[in-house]
């Protein structure tokens, strides 16, 4: 009798352990397979895209999709500068104040229709019309009439016009040079018109444009593929099929995927390689030779709010950079980053390379604190990312150091969402850690959004160490409305100057960029402003 | 009969309209905002304000919280302020895969804590039994993450046995699955066997005995039919602790369930969605509860008259 239950068991795990013997036979192919389709790129995003929209889209993993279905007037070349794309030509007025487009006439959306210049027109009115709320209306509010459109005043900007279908011409309320910039980023690509109307709000989830990809299938939370389009101008430029994105999983997960031979770049993000994995790829002879690394304009900085004590007090932030041994910190992020002197990173137009910045010196810090009034230190607090490893690891950094010249640090780790939205409202947070990833090549787009006192609000502040000095203001304004390039990026450098004497930030380090590529992957063109170029890509098995 | 439906129904409305008061003001309480979150760390002020002043946002709490009422009860749960997705088309396109997931992780560990029970009960202080006993606190103890990614990596990524992550057919459940059942069994397998023990000592099973009936009938029929009643009831109110396991379960294995959207809701703070997400889960577990409770009667029908 008793054998019964034995039986009764074995049946039951045999039948469980069916489907696994199935799955181990059939197996999921081994490293160093065949790529299992021809010119399809295969990567790995950690989240859906929120919309493929040029209004909308605004994240470093978006953007390269975005360029991938649509175009611009005009985009950089390898050394940063602006080159015609869809423009044939531009010129700028004598007083700065208007830019004429001569546009190509033979590029056509994916829809079949040509594009011509009231297609960028209305792209652009469409960025500052409030109802789209595209977060990259700021950057077009300079063109003239673009206030009274926002405001309901007018129901055309009137700083926008087309005399033919291809010419664009522009009016700007003042001169304003980074604006060409402005015009290669990604919001002011063309979309069509009836598309969007016929889509309204899912535009973004069914993109048309004139890019040398379209899409041709999106699964929320699985999956996407791009594939090339026929209708590009120049399709016989572009070697790669399709691509293919999987969606979901952190870095780690796309880690190992990528070692199954089952993702053809590692990892799309700006990290790149996960933290955890970094030095064994660095050490590993077959992965290092499959690793392509660029430094970002970016940096990663300490900010101290100037308006509150102690950080108000100019010597308290000198001795505070002067404390914080960075050199250590780019070491404990595994030498992933070029040690800050200033603002601008090196490959900024503008880069002042002989800065010297801070050196680490314990006892000049100490003689600053107590000429600051503050011989025994003081307690403060640091805000960081909690989802952020490298903040973790800043912050601890940051507490030792501060510690040996008797500055007690408590680490305050809240989500990014809160960092952003505390650090942002006046006389909130005193010290917190922070990255900027640039916008465009422009010295302005560093200065003049986080450090000229003139951009302090109330609430959401980029300007987050709520620093005002009168010279550094008057500088960045001045270069703004400059049209003399090499005469803006002397102010720029002097405002750095300055900015670096007085030490709002502690200038930590610029971040580069490393990727990860399977040997197989060809066309890998990494540049500051757009690492990720598919239409530059194909797979040569 | 009726009348109990009628009330069961009436409380799950309660329950669901009291979970939307709280979600609210959790996410209305977060100090962030999703405007900011929505427009990205570059953004200057003015397009920040212009921006919530189009998502309504500037209104007060009663108007905001008043309006997402007004559209729930009409069946709108409103538009994902990150992706413009409509909430409940995203919830419905996920639910399938977190649905497969717990309904196979359910089996699994039924399939293997159920006989597992009975086994130990019938050879109770003897070594199959301690050795369970052993491997079921092991697992228990067992964090979910670190059991999925340790799974994970042996299983898929070592060996190519399954595939390490991604969604595409029935064999990339299996490990995510197992993942939850692992970490269970333990628990249930404990349960049936303490459930078995007590009826086993019965008197009905003495006399089952005493008539000659062979003993997998008096196991099965007559021992197991009774032990595994608190059983179901326990199932019913794991349901809610299950949604916790699949967040991480999901999210270790990419899966394009609730629980991924769950977490990048937060992340985003995507205020509908997050509302969505958890009204949905709440439903989810107050069927689930309502189910067991039917499931109880007809197992047992000493409980409708109750």
């Amino acid at each position: 009798m008793s054998n019964t239950i034995p039986s009764v068991l074995l049946l039951t795990w045999a039948c469980l352990a069916m489907p696994v013997l199935s799955v181990s036979c059939s197996g999921t192919a081994l490293p160093g397979r065949p790529h299992p389709e021809e010119n399809v790129l295969r990567i790995a995003v950690p989240s859906d895209p929120r919309s493929l929209d040029p209004a909308i889209a605004y994240d470093v993993v978006t953007w390269p999709l975005v360029r991938a279905l649509f175009h611009g007037l005009i985009d950089y070349d390898d050394d940063l500068n602006l080159v015609p794309w869809h423009a044939r030509s531009w010129t700028i007025s004598e007083d700065g104040r208007t830019i004429t487009f001569k546009l190509r006439p033979d590029i056509r959306f994916s829809n079949g229709r040509p594009l011509t210049s009231g297609d960028f027109a209305w792209s652009l009115e469409r960025i500052l019309d409030p109802a789209t709320r595209s977060p990259g209306q700021g950057f077009y509010r300079n063109i003239a009439g673009a206030k009274a459109f926002q405001d309901g005043l007018a129901d055309r900007v009137a700083g926008l016009r087309t005399p033919d279908p291809e010419t664009l011409v522009i009016e700007l309320v003042h001169p304003d040079l980074p604006f060409l910039y402005c015009m290669a980023m990604p919001f002011a690509y063309a979309v069509p018109r009836e598309e969007v109307e016929r889509r309204g709000e899912t535009f973004g989830r069914h993109p048309v444009g004139a890019g040398p990809f379209v899409l041709a299938d999106w699964q929320r939370g699985t999956r996407m593929r791009l594939e090339k389009s026929p209708s590009y101008y120049r399709a016989d430029e572009i070697r790669l099929e399709a691509i293919e994105l999987m969606v979901g999983g952190d870095e780690t997960l796309h880690m190992m995927m990528f070692e199954r031979g089952e993702l053809d770049i590692a990892s799309v993000t700006s990290t790149g390689i996960p933290d955890a994995d970094f030095i064994r790829v660095m050490k590993d002879p077959v992965l290092r030779d499959r690793v392509a690394h660029q430094p970002l304009n970016a940096i990663q900085y300490l900010s101290m709010n100037t308006e509150m004590p102690p950080f108000d007090r100019v010597n308290v932030r000198r001795a505070v950079n002067h404390a914080i041994d960075r050199q250590r910190i780019v070491r404990l992020i595994s030498d992933r980053g070029i040690l800050a002197r200033g603002v601008l990173p090196p490959g900024m137009p503008g880069f002042n390379e002989e800065l010297e910045g801070y050196g680490h010196d314990p006892e000049k810090a100490r003689r600053l604190l107590a000429a600051a009034g503050y011989p025994d230190g003081f307690t403060t607090e640091l805000m960081i990312t909690a989802q952020s490893g490298i903040d973790t690891k800043i912050g601890q950094a940051v507490q030792q150091d501060l510690e040996e010249v008797g500055i007690t640090v408590e680490i305050r780790p809240v989500t990014g969402p809160t960092r952003i939205e505390a650090t942002g409202r006046r006389g909130t947070v005193p010290f917190s850690t922070f990255g900027w990833y640039q916008d465009y090549p422009d010295p302005s787009n560093f200065l003049d959004v986080l450090l000229n006192g003139d951009r302090i609000t109330e609430v959401n502040s980029t300007n987050v160490a709520f620093y005002d000095n009168e010279s550094v203001n008057t500088l960045l304004n001045e270069a703004s409305t400059s049209t003399d390039q090499g005469h803006r990026l002397a102010l720029y450098r002097e405002a750095e100057r300055l900015v670096v004497e007085d030490a709002p930030w502690v200038f930590l380090y610029y971040p580069q960029m490393y990727l990860l590529r399977q040997p197989w992957l060809k066309g890998l063109k990494l540049n500051p402003v757009w690492p990720i170029r598919y239409e530059l890509m194909w797979i040569e098995p | 009969m009726l009348s109990r439906i009628l009330r069961r129904l009436g409380w799950a409305a309660v329950i669901l309209w009291g979970t939307t008061v709280i979600t609210f003001l959790i996410v209305h309480a977060v100090p962030a905002d999703p405007v900011r979150v929505y427009a990205g760390a570059n953004a200057d002020a003015e397009t920040i304000e212009r921006i919530r002043t189009e998502m309504g946002f500037d209104d007060p709490l009663i108007v905001q919280y008043g309006r997402y009422i007004g559209n729930l009860l009409r069946g709108d749960l409103g538009t994902s302020l990150v992706t413009g997705e409509r909430v409940l088309d995203a919830l419905l396109a996920r639910f399938p895969v977190t649905l497969s997931l717990a309904l196979t992780a359910v089996c699994l560990w039924m399939l293997m804590s159920v006989p597992l029970g009975v086994l130990t009960a019938k050879y109770r202080g003897r070594a199959i039994d301690r050795a369970v006993l052993i491997v079921s606190l092991v697992a228990i103890s067992l964090p979910v993450f670190w059991l999925a990614r340790m799974l994970q990596y042996y299983l898929a990524y070592r060996t190519g046995l399954f595939p390490v992550a991604g969604w595409a057919g029935w064999t990339h459940i299996i490990l995510p699955a197992a993942t939850l059942a692992l970490v269970i069994t333990g628990y249930y397998a404990r349960l049936v066997h303490t459930n078995m023990v007590e009826v086993l000592n019965a008197d009905y099973v003495r006399v089952a005995r005493a008539k000659g009936i062979p003993e997998y009938v008096v196991l099965f029929k007559h021992g197991l039919r009774n032990a595994v009643i608190p059983v179901i009831t326990v199932l019913g109110l794991d349901m809610a602790a299950l949604m916790g396991g699949v967040v991480f379960t999901e999210n270790v294995f990419a899966l394009p369930g609730l629980g991924v959207l769950a977490l990048q809701s937060v992340f985003n703070l995507d205020v509908p969605m997050i509302m969505g997400v958890v009204l949905f889960s709440a439903a989810m577990v107050v069927c689930a509860n309502i189910l067991v409770d039917f499931v109880y009667m007809w197992i047992d029908p000493r409980v409708e008259g109750m």
